[in-house]
């Protein structure tokens, strides 16, 4: 279904515009258990629960905290077919949603446990959200995999790169070395032998220092997720760049999620101010902002805001926001944005529009247009 | 009148060492920071021997048109046996006083920081109690790479200690010896490019551990200036800060005020050599959590290779503006500069 709607040429008279695309949108198994039926032998067979770790232990405050109309009678938050695509296709008037499943656990400490796990979450997505729970085409997969396992992500990209539900490879933040380091290039290699752009979501694992920075631990959650996700992400572009991986994939793209973007343009400032000099130790081909208008792109829940909207929107102009920003909500989490209110009042509606869905657009290489469905009539919309 | 708020002697290892005394000096000390990354090019702007010599400092620094200037001389990082630490700070510290303060050929120019060890507080507590009452100390500086950040409750007698002396506190990254955990928090980078783009972050973990640790609540005078964040990579991070406390402040009920609100009060940031490309820079005014203007000061960082140059200094704004970068808001924010500026101005 969503194979046949997504290949479709998008140039049929009755069509609708697609306006928005939700690029954060997080959906889950009803359980655990519902997902250690996709694993194969001996994986299912073998303890497993108990070794998965709930992403943010350390900072319980709001531990897994949803939207609060988000939470199902039964089953986890995310997992009510019925209850998503009311909240995200009813009530919104968002055209696709950019599924990023199993948001609510994290990796293990055991690499090929990972893999089989991000494997069984392919294939439940699969088989449920991008086909029997998809009957109006607006959900778009993301294939999971662990970057600790450079060698089994890049054979599960490969299993499912050909799908064209799939519109994206999807890791998360943490690693042991910044992700320009050849031991992950396997990954970067596959996701670019498939056309496929690479999202990287915020994440916490079993071998992550739980808010460990530089210099030592965070103590409080507003600390840890105001400044974890951008400070990594800022550390992968440079090393991205520095180490060549840019070059050697030339329409590689990557999407950071809940990292915010504000902070890019003073660290690529910096990168650049002494460019000619630092970069003595590799060979790069380009500016460091031109690595960053080529390959990167930014979400844009948790958005920056202020109370002067002039300033705000100045601001997203140094930081080129209307070619590098795509809309995204955080469905069902806890800070969820909108498409109606993410945005500063004051950018410009060219600006907007192409937030909301025209970079989005081009960076999963998706239909400009689709069908009036159910969903339009229900939200009052066709 | 020009006040430079980032110099940093290298001291001179040998005699170093004979400050640090036995049996503590036991290696041969680097003679520059950052070891595990070596620079592709001379991390020095002049030669070495200039970069210790407090005659060849005062010069450059003459010529530079820079009247007063605070001297941090870097101290290689975290030293894992705390007596090695306490005799390593206050080698540096009577060293600083004994060659370069006390030096003739600085003709009054230069002021001083105190270092601290930050793995023993009652050390700290006491060398900060044998220095304080040289008017010619003005801060205390600690390392940027720490073992844990600095809103955390076992710094908090050293903060305390500097703002009821009317010290600042100076943030410079040193680098690291071998000790600290790895530059970023997803490891090592494999270049010095990458480490000198990402060396902000250290600071701003730090800026953003004092907001939410409410240690302004209970230290309104402290003062804090950061020596390697760009007031635009700071400001990205406060806005993202105050954003997260919007829906996270039933966590830090200590937090009266917006986190930009103290960031504006108690944080002003030595200019960086991005700021002379950063479009953020073109504007002195109207920006977020207060103008650019206030929350600048000036540092040429030398001797190093990545310094500024008074001339340099935010071109795109007036000279009123530009006097508040090079001067003003230093003599306004650092407690005890004020007094000497005025006293000098006076003389």
């Amino acid at each position: 279904m969503t194979t046949a709607t997504l290949a479709r040429p998008d140039d049929r008279a009755d069509d609708i515009e697609v306006k928005v695309i939700d690029t954060d949108v997080h959906v889950e198994p009803r359980s655990f258990e519902e997902l250690i039926g996709y694993m194969e032998a001996p994986w299912r067979d073998r303890p497993i629960i108990e070794r998965v770790p709930f992403r943010r232990a350390g900072f319980t405050t709001f531990d897994v905290a949803g939207r609060m109309d988000a939470y199902p009678e039964t089953g986890d938050l995310g997992s009510d077919p019925a209850m998503v695509e009311k909240h995200m296709f009813i009530d919104e008037a968002t055209d696709y949603a950019i599924l990023l499943p199993f948001s609510l656990r994290g990796f293990t400490v055991d690499p090929a446990l990972d893999t089989a796990m991000a494997s069984a979450v392919n294939r439940w997505l699969d088989e449920t959200w991008l086909s029997k729970y998809n009957t109006e085409n607006r959900y778009i997969g993301s294939i999971s995999v662990s970057v600790e396992d450079p060698v089994g992500a890049a054979r599960e990209i490969d299993k499912w790169g050909g799908h064209p539900g799939f519109r994206q490879v999807a890791v998360s933040h943490y690693g042991p070395r910044p992700f320009g380091h050849p031991m992950y290039d396997p990954i970067w290699e596959a996701a670019a032998r498939h056309d496929l752009p690479v999202s990287i979501h915020f994440k916490g694992g079993a071998t992550q220092p739980l808010g460990w920075t530089s210099t030592g631990p965070l103590q409080f959650f507003v600390e840890y997720h105001s400044l974890i996700a951008p400070m990594a992400y800022a550390t992968h572009m440079a090393s991205f760049i520095c180490n060549g991986v840019l070059d050697r994939h030339p329409r590689l793209q990557f999407l950071f999620l809940e990292g915010g973007f504000l902070w890019y343009r003073p660290f690529i400032d910096r990168m650049t101010r002494h460019w000619r000099k630092t970069s003595k130790e590799f060979s790069t081909g380009r500016t460091p902002l031109q690595y960053v208008l080529d390959h990167f792109r930014f979400a844009t829940q948790p958005i920056e805001e202020a109370t002067d909207p002039q300033h705000i929107a100045t601001l997203f102009e140094e930081a080129n926001a209307g070619d590098l920003l795509m809309f995204s909500s955080d469905y069902p989490h806890y800070d969820y944005d909108p498409p109606g209110k993410a945005l500063p009042r004051s950018l410009d509606d060219d600006v907007k529009r192409k937030i909301l869905a025209g970079n989005a657009l081009d960076f999963f290489n998706l239909p400009k247009t689709r069908p009036a469905d159910r969903f339009d009539r229900m939200g009052g919309r066709a | 009148m020009i006040i430079d708020c980032a110099v940093h002697p290298v001291m001179e290892s040998n005699r170093f060492n004979q400050f640090v005394g036995g049996p503590w000096n036991l290696r041969q000390l680097p003679t520059l920071f950052g070891e595990k990354y070596g620079a592709p090019f001379s991390q020095l702007s002049v030669p070495a021997a200039d970069a210790s010599s407090p005659a060849a400092v005062a010069a450059a620094l003459r010529a530079a048109g820079i009247d007063r200037a605070i001297l941090a001389p870097t101290t290689f990082g975290y030293w894992p046996n705390p007596h090695q630490a306490i005799a390593v700070a206050k080698a540096a510290n009577t060293m600083l006083v004994e060659d370069w303060l006390d030096s003739p050929e600085a003709d009054a120019r230069f002021l001083g920081s105190i270092r601290v060890a930050m793995n023993d507080i009652d050390a700290a507590l006491e060398e900060i109690d044998r220095l304080a009452d040289d008017p010619r100390f003005v801060q205390i500086v600690v390392p940027a790479r720490a073992m844990a950040t600095y809103g955390d409750q076992r710094f908090f007698p050293i903060w305390r200690a500097a703002a009821e002396r009317g010290l600042a506190v100076f943030i410079h990254d040193d680098l690291s010896a071998v000790v600290e955990p790895p530059p970023t928090q997803v490891g090592f980078p494999s270049f010095y490019a990458e480490l000198h783009t990402l060396r902000p972050m250290s600071g701003i973990v730090h800026m953003t551990s004092l907001i939410c640790s409410g240690v302004f609540e209970r230290l309104p005078d402290l003062r804090v200036v950061l020596g390697d964040v760009s007031i635009h990579e700071a400001r990205a991070f406060a806005i993202r800060t105050f954003k997260d406390w919007q829906s996270d402040r039933v966590e830090v009920p200590w937090m009266e005020r917006e986190p930009t609100d103290y960031f504006e009060k108690h944080f002003r940031f030595v200019c960086q050599p991005e700021d002379e490309i950063s479009p953020h820079s073109r504007r002195a005014a109207g920006t977020l959590g207060g103008d650019n203007a206030s929350l600048v000061v000036f540092g040429s960082r030398h001797p190093y290779w990545d310094g500024v140059d008074p001339q340099d200094v935010f071109t795109a704004w007036s000279e009123k503006d530009r006097a508040r970068c090079l001067a003003d808001n230093a003599a306004a924010f650092y407690p005890r500069l004020g007094a000497l500026v005025t006293a000098q101005a006076g003389a």
